[in-house]
């Protein structure tokens, strides 16, 4: 290191017979215990560093001496010209910095700098002393050295701050575009909700359009027939009144009574059927075994029934009672029309659970149904057997379903087990408290 | 063929329906021999047993099998292929018009209100079916 700071300075006098000055120079700065570093004031290189400076700074003098004295000094180029105007304002010949180590520590350093000329080139000389270590007892040094510590502080601050700003501007800057794509997803879940809602409807007015197309082709038929009917019955009675002909009177009385009551059959259940569109239904937990006992016990005032339970207890089930009791009512009235026995009726009812429903299978002993009909028999104006026959405007067991799926259940026809008649299965909703958890 | 020996074959449910068309077919003096099966299956059954009629007048609206059904079932039989089926019923709608010529009616008539005017259309039937022209031969 001597060597290389003598021929620094041979070099920089550019004369043989300064060496001898340069040497005492030199060994000077090498035993001098103060640190001290040599600085091109121009570049800020530092040139040369002393044993005590490396020690000092944790560097090698050779590591020092490829470092500008920017990389130690902690200080803006602002700050530094700052600390010099106030050095030159108060007659001060040092300056306050704050150096950083090689382990990074920060040391608040006095820096006395003084120029140096030789021949033509000129270098600073600087010793500097570690303030953090030794207690200064001058008050104007501690001024500012506080005063230097608070720009530190301060733009230390102002950098954490400005970071802070940084951060927090990138989190709401995610935040926003987290919400965006929430507000994109959301937007897209409601299109899809729409959308669907859309298909429903579609589906719903499909359906309503088959059945109008079904109920205005049944009016073609079911309603002009009896209509027709009783005018031409009419006309019969008229020739028979004239003609004195009590056979055809009697015969033409007969039937206009007749087809009056089917048409007027067939009005109420058409009424019906439409008006239940529109009907809102109210679900409440019902004893489905209280209500058919009652029924039957009911029925059984009157005509001989005889009926069999099985699979009870029974759980509740969320239907209206209204609603169900109209259900039971149209199916035992349609078991007593064809589900007769010479014994009488013969019931089966047999309850079980299924997927979150009761299963209730209504099951009578007559001829039964066969299963090509087991589904047209639901269809509005539906007859299997002439007016004459069994009087009734085939709306019975339309109705019954279009009940029973108002209130979110199913009605069908299924193959008889025990009876081997009808066998008429409803699929009711069980009761929130009947569900298994 | 004479009247005496022409047969008809009415195929409707209601009973009323059935009055009315064999009172104007008496009126009509049309023929002495007419059959009523009340639905599509009981006429086809009678079909089988071998006493097959000269003419078919049929109703639509039937329980069980419907007349669109008989015909359908019947045509399918080659034997009864030929057998003249014409529909007698309320509707004039186009649908059951197209739909029952394309299963194999021969004629569609909607059953007028009036009796005089049934009659008068029996009459028609009559003039075309007994006297313009020739009835298929079916041996059975």
């Amino acid at each position: 290191m001597l060597a290389r700071l003598l021929l620094l300075l041979v070099l920089m006098t550019g004369a043989v017979q300064a060496a001898t000055q340069a040497l005492d120079f030199a060994t000077f700065f090498e035993r001098q215990p103060s640190k001290m570093l040599i600085i091109d004031p121009s570049s800020g290189q530092i040139l040369a560093a002393n044993p005590a400076a490396a020690d000092f700074y944790g560097y090698t003098p050779e590591q020092l001496a490829q470092m500008q004295i920017q990389e130690i000094n902690t200080l803006t180029p602002e700050q530094v010209e700052d600390e010099r105007q106030r050095a030159t304002e108060g007659g001060r010949d040092f300056f306050i910095f704050r150096h950083r180590l090689a382990d990074g520590r920060i040391k608040t350093v006095s820096v006395h700098s003084a120029p140096y000329e030789f021949a033509e080139g000129q270098f600073l000389v600087s010793v500097i002393q570690d303030l953090s270590r030794e207690r200064l007892s001058g008050e104007h040094l501690w001024y500012y050295h506080a005063q230097l510590e608070e720009q530190v502080d301060l733009q230390t601050q102002a950098l954490t701050e400005a970071k802070e700003r940084q951060k927090n501007m990138f989190i709401l800057a995610l935040a926003v575009q987290m919400l965006f794509i929430l507000a994109l997803v959301l937007g897209l879940f409601y299109l899809r909700k729409l959308s669907k809602e859309k298909e429903q409807l579609l589906v719903q007015v499909n359906a309503q359009n088959t059945e109008l197309s079904h109920i205005n082709q049944m009016m073609a038929h079911h309603f002009q027939e009896p209509v027709r009917r009783i005018s031409s019955f009419v006309g019969q009675l008229e020739t028979a009144l004239e003609a004195g002909n009590q056979e055809l009177k009697t015969t033409a009385m007969r039937f206009i009574h007749q087809q009056a009551a089917y048409l007027r059959a067939l009005l109420q259940g058409m009424q019906r059927y439409l008006e239940l569109d529109s009907l809102a239904f109210k679900s409440s937990p019902l004893d489905v075994e209280a209500l058919v006992t009652h029924l039957l016990s009911e029925l059984a005032k009157e005509k001989k029934v005889h009926w069999q339970v099985v699979g009870h207890p029974w759980p509740r089930v969320a239907f209206s009672e209204r609603g169900l009791q109209e259900v039971l009512a149209i199916l035992l009235e349609n078991a007593q029309a064809y589900g007769q026995t010479p014994e009488g009726l013969q019931l089966q009812l047999t309850g079980q659970i299924r997927d979150g429903y009761f299963l209730l299978d209504l099951e009578d002993a007559g001829q039964g149904i066969p299963e090509s009909y087991r589904d047209k028999v639901f269809e509005p104006v539906t007859r299997l057997v002439p007016v004459a026959t069994h009087p009734g405007a085939g709306m019975g067991l339309a109705l019954a379903r279009k009940l029973i799926q108002a209130g979110g259940g199913q009605l069908t026809l299924v193959a008889a087990k025990h009876l081997g008649g009808a066998c008429f299965r409803l699929e009711l909703p069980l009761a929130k408290e009947e569900k298994p958890e | 063929m004479s009247k005496k020996d022409f047969r008809l074959l009415l195929i409707d449910d209601d009973e009323a329906d059935a009055f009315l068309t064999r009172m104007a077919l008496e009126e009509a003096r049309f023929l002495l021999e007419v059959e009523v099966c009340q639905n599509g299956q009981e006429a086809l059954e009678r079909l089988q047993q071998g006493e097959t009629p000269d003419l078919i007048l049929l109703d639509l609206n039937m329980p069980r099998m419907s007349g669109f059904e008989f015909l359908q079932q019947m045509k399918q039989q080659d034997c009864f292929k030929p057998l003249p089926v014409v529909v007698l019923t309320t509707s004039s709608s186009s649908e059951d018009i197209n739909r029952a010529y394309a299963l194999g009616a021969v004629g569609f008539l909607t059953k007028p209100v009036d009796m005089n005017d049934f009659i008068q259309a029996l009459r028609g039937l009559e003039n075309y079916w007994l006297e313009l022209v020739r009835l298929p031969q079916l041996a059975v």
